[in-house]
């Protein structure tokens, strides 16, 4: 699928001004010339009402290779998350952005930050990607609640 | 070594009639590897079945004074079935196809849905069919959609001429776009469908290969597969080949050969939960042996389990425990091991704080002002301390007086394979020299194959004995083993240094004589095991 990559970006984009969910954005980030890289996108993941994150708007960026579609773009929080399944770098460990898991080409932008926005409070304890939040998540679930709302204080603000 | 041909494959008839008077006498020579296709091979139900066995001529004995006619032969052929020996089938990647088509053409009438379902439904139940028989009549709806195959089988269609249409992968649109769609109706552009279904294949994907639709399980079915990828030779090729290959390794009852690029895999029935008593030895048709269990080279008589504790065991300890025994010492109290990097003798274990002289390893306490120089060396309490150390360095040397015969065997191993080159040279030399017929000097290959099987059985009765606990039985099977290696040794001898043991008449009595010896022996200990191994004769400390 080499080559389509920036068509299909292009459209992407198009699809998400058209509509999008709520509290979230997601737009390529401006180059230093003013132009657009399609290839980068910097997008925010607000927590889901009713649970610990709420209130929070977690930023991260969508790194697209030439191979998308068929393969998965990288999603990267910055700064980096306080979540059992983000590696210490800000990289999201998610089934639907593994080639060699759930990655389907036609996944789009909107289901991968409504996936990533699922994930925030329902954790996979099977891939455990930061010993931090791991440890406390299955060891001390009040305290690591509290971390949580701590964190989604802490990202309170929507810029 | 014994090779089977594609003939014997087809005429497992024949098997069974051959009657004594097909072979030669074993002590004339003529016993070439083509002449022995012995009754390895045993009609079971519509199979060939084929048991391993080590060499040309091994099993022959077994086979002469039949009574001729009647079905003596046939019980003969199941009696020449060795303890050690377990039923296999060599396939090659056509073999491999036929065997799928069978099994889909027998499951096909029973299931009664169309035959794409049928191979989907059997390669998604891992080709285990009484499960998948007993699901799919109780509840066919379920067991289809559970396994990701649609109800309504129509035929696979590239279609256009929807004005509708959109692919949302590459957001191409209109009606003249070509299309196509899994059953679950999902309709994306044939080019990227193709795109995204070659990178599947390229993984190695054939069947699981699902609909590019987020979260849709839907597989995209061969019929399908091979439609999208019709005019793309290679990957349709390798779709194909990928399709084999999930076939074999979806199976617990087959393996690739390890070897190599062999394109051969073989069908072995043996539980997991046998694997403790039997050691299921086999042979590629490419000559690879190896064990069906554990796909390592052959590695009879110890099970599995044990061959890859002492596989593991050799990897960590050899070359550690050979420098730990240069340079280092345990702790008399603690048996944590030190290495001394400096200073003076007077030793302080960072584990247990103990204070020792390195020299003599008494305690420090007695040693008063000497710092340098020990002259208690044979005082009573640092003797002591001395002995508690021997001992653990005693089971340190145990280890190392298995490991030492075990490599030694492999070593000669891999001159056996060397000494074939050489006896090929003598058997030309031979055949110029004292004008001898091809087959009239084969007798010093088959020698060759008898010792290089010898010495991989050799090697791992070391490692069976290095775990069994010393007893009755234990002396028995050391004997058995003594005799076979002081056997492989003279035979080794003999061959090595043909010429230099007189006329050519009587070397080659004497090596066909060791020969079949050295043959007999290792049956013997082979039977021993095996049947030691079944009727738990032995205790192991692993």
């Amino acid at each position: 699928m080499s080559g389509i990559s920036r068509s299909r970006l292009m459209e992407e984009r198009k699809q998400w001004r058209k509509d999008h969910p709520h509290g979230f954005y997601a737009r390529p980030k401006k180059t230093a010339d003013g132009g657009l890289d399609m290839m980068l996108w910097e997008c925010c993941v607000p927590g889901k009402e009713g649970t610990p994150w709420a209130g929070g708007f977690y930023k991260c960026v969508l790194q697209f290779s030439e191979d998308y579609p068929a393969s998965p773009p990288k999603c990267q929080f910055t700064p980096p998350l306080f979540h059992p399944n983000v590696f210490p770098s800000g990289t999201v460990c998610l089934s639907i952005l593994n080639a060699d898991k759930d990655w389907k080409p036609s996944i789009t932008i909107k289901q991968i930050l409504l996936g990533v926005q699922s994930l925030l409070n329902e954790p996979n304890n099977s891939d455990p990607a930061q010993t931090e939040a791991f440890r406390l998540y299955s060891k001390d679930p009040a305290a690591y609640e509290k971390k949580v709302r701590q964190q989604a204080q802490q990202f309170s603000k929507q810029d | 070594m014994y090779e089977y041909s594609e003939d014997e494959f087809m005429a497992e008839a024949d098997d069974f009639v051959y009657s004594a008077s097909d072979y030669s006498d074993f002590d004339d020579g003529e016993e070439s590897a083509e002449e022995t296709p012995n009754q390895r091979s045993q009609p079971v139900g519509t199979q060939t079945q084929n048991t391993f066995s080590a060499g040309a001529g091994f099993d022959d004995d077994d086979y002469y004074g039949g009574e001729g006619g009647d079905f003596e032969p046939v019980i003969a052929s199941h009696s020449s079935k060795k303890p050690w020996e377990v039923d296999f089938k060599v396939f090659d990647p056509n073999e491999l196809r036929a065997k799928q088509e069978a099994i889909i053409s027998r499951m096909e009438p029973v299931l009664a849905t169309s035959k794409d379902a049928t191979t989907l439904l059997l390669r998604a139940y891992l080709w285990k069919d009484e499960p998948l028989v007993e699901d799919f009549l109780t509840d066919p709806e379920g067991t289809l959609t559970k396994s990701g195959i649609s109800i309504d089988q129509t035929s696979p269609r590239i279609m256009s001429g929807d004005p509708n249409f959109e692919c949302e992968i590459c957001f191409c649109d209109g009606e003249a776009e070509e299309y196509f769609a899994a059953p679950c109706g999902h309709r994306y552009c044939t080019t990227c469908y193709h795109t995204y279904l070659v990178g599947k294949v390229q993984e190695g994907a054939s069947w699981r290969i699902t609909c590019p639709t987020h979260k849709c399980k839907m597989l995209v079915g061969e019929e399908g597969a091979r439609l999208l990828l019709k005019d793309d030779k290679v990957n349709l090729l390798r779709y194909n080949s990928n399709l084999t290959r999930s076939f074999v390794n979806d199976r617990d009852s087959f393996v690739w050969c390890p070897a190599p690029n062999c394109v051969y895999a073989i069908e072995c029935h043996v539980a997991r939960s046998a694997l403790y008593t039997t050691v299921p030895s086999v042979e590629c048709k490419c000559g690879n042996r190896f064990c069906f269990g554990c796909q390592i080279a052959d590695h009879m008589p110890a099970p599995c389990y044990m061959a890859e504790k002492w596989l593991q065991k050799c990897r960590d300890d050899s070359e550690t425990s050979s420098w730990m025994k240069v340079n280092t010492k345990e702790c008399t109290k603690c048996k944590s091991t030190i290495e001394k990097n400096g200073g003076c003798n007077h030793m302080t274990c960072r584990e247990c704080r103990y204070e020792f002289c390195w020299v003599c390893m008494g305690s420090w306490a007695e040693h008063g002002q000497h710092y340098y120089n020990c002259n208690r060396f044979n005082e009573e309490s640092s003797k002591e301390a001395r002995d508690s150390i021997s001992e653990t360095r005693a089971q340190l040397e145990r280890y190392i007086h298995y490991f030492t015969r075990y490599n030694n065997h492999e070593q000669s191993a891999k001159l056996a394979r060397k000494l074939l080159a050489t006896t090929e040279k003598n058997m030309e030399q031979l055949q110029r020299e004292l004008t001898l017929s091809w087959i009239e000097v084969q007798f010093l290959n088959d020698a060759v194959d008898v010792l290089s099987i010898c010495r991989s059985t050799l090697k791992w009765t070391y490692v069976l004995a290095f775990y069994m606990k010393a007893d009755n039985q234990m002396i028995i099977f050391e004997n058995n083993q003594s005799d076979l290696e002081s056997a492989t040794e003279q035979l080794n001898d003999l061959v090595e240094n043909p010429t230099s043991h007189g006329a050519i008449e009587d070397i080659k009595r004497k090596i066909i004589d060791k020969t079949t010896y050295v043959k007999s022996r290792w049956e013997t200990l082979l039977t021993d095991t095996a049947l030691g191994l079944q009727e738990s004769r032995w205790q192991f400390t692993i």
